[in-house]
């Protein structure tokens, strides 16, 4: 299960990536979804549980997310920082951050959606 | 049952109960709120690696005609800060093998939830009716039942419903609230304001769940 950019048009695009193993202390739980940036090589949790999610960052933005079923899977190496690098977030997280949008104040304007916009999605990983 | 039918029309009625089966890590069942830092792995536990906090209350749905309803889909709704995301587990209906969950099945399938704006908007609607407004950062999450993708909306026909309510249906349910951008603080545990209904009949109802057992419950 998964959503990404395009590898080919945008090689330093981020993916989403469902783990399938557990890796903690040190890596993801088992059963996370995480968000990888390619450019970066670092990978974070996002609060994403499933196929909805999924579903809703397609609907949020079509032009940049597409799923692509069946799943693959994805294997690389990459730094895991589960929360994230300070001060690094505008430049990793997806516009669409869990939950439903209606009467709440997300960042369709701000850092995240306008970073985000710099790169163009579709994939899929697992 | 027959005044409300008389009244309102068709009604589904559903109604709060404080939850009848103990949670992960033996928490009481009258122990609604709990926040919990990244823990082991636990079978349908969603936000295991996560600082999270625990929502859980039980309901009934009693022996009732179910006259004049085809089909429904019941809601729920609970009132979560701006900048968490909540989500559900099965509704539980007794506790297996291992301390897992046995769960909810009408039709012979599974009782999931769905996320549903709609849900938001109605429920909202009808909490304000009351006279009430949720506090500054807070939002309705609403959800319907699914299927077991989570993805799809699902209604129930009123002979499938009749099976499952029997003489009575009793059951928990079991939200986890989470950070919507991950972080490593824990969630101070506050308290819950959840409506439930369906998106046939005009039954609802409204209770607070607190963060800290009241007096008596038990």
């Amino acid at each position: 299960m998964g959503i990404a950019n395009d590898p080919v048009r945008d090689p330093n695009g981020r993916e989403v990536v469902r783990v399938t193993e557990e890796a903690r202390p040190d890596g993801p739980a088992d059963n996370a979804l995480i968000l990888v940036d390619r450019g970066t090589a670092q990978a974070r949790y996002l609060s994403w549980i499933g196929y909805f999610d999924l579903d809703c960052a397609v609907a949020f933005e079509p032009d940049r997310w597409t799923i692509v079923e069946p799943a693959t899977t994805w294997e690389n190496e990459v730094e895991f920082r589960p929360f994230g690098v300070p001060g690094a977030e505008a430049k990793v997280m997806p516009a669409w951050n869990g939950g439903p949008t209606d009467g709440l104040v997300l960042p369709r304007n701000g850092g995240v959606t306008q970073a985000a916009r710099q790169s163009r999605y579709r994939g899929t990983t697992r | 049952m027959s005044k409300l039918a008389d009244r309102d029309g068709p009604v589904f009625i559903i109604r709060p109960r404080v939850p009848a089966i103990h949670g992960i890590f033996d928490l009481p069942a009258e122990t609604q709120i709990a926040s919990h830092q990244p823990h082991e792995h636990i079978e349908e536990h969603l936000h295991d690696h996560l600082p999270h906090m625990h929502i859980r209350y039980g309901f009934e749905i009693p022996a009732q005609s179910l006259d004049g309803i085809d089909g429904l889909a019941p809601w729920v709704m609970m009132a979560i800060k701006v900048d968490q995301r909540v989500d559900c587990n099965p509704i539980f209906v007794a506790r297996g093998a291992g301390a897992e969950g046995v769960c909810l099945k009408i039709g012979g399938q599974d009782v999931h939830w769905v996320y549903d704006d709609s849900v938001a908007k109605r429920g909202a609607a009808l909490f304000e009716a009351t006279g009430r407004r949720l506090p500054e950062g807070f939002y309705w999450a609403g959800f319907s039942t699914s299927d077991l993708s989570e993805r799809h909306l699902e209604r129930y026909p009123a002979l499938e419903l009749k099976r499952a309510i029997g003489f009575g249906l009793r059951a928990d349910q079991h939200f986890q609230a989470t950070w919507r951008v991950p972080r490593e603080e824990p969630i101070e545990p506050y308290d819950v304001i959840i409506g439930l209904g369906d998106d046939v009949t005009s039954y609802h109802t409204f209770f607070r769940l607190s963060a800290v057992p009241p007096l008596g419950v038990g």
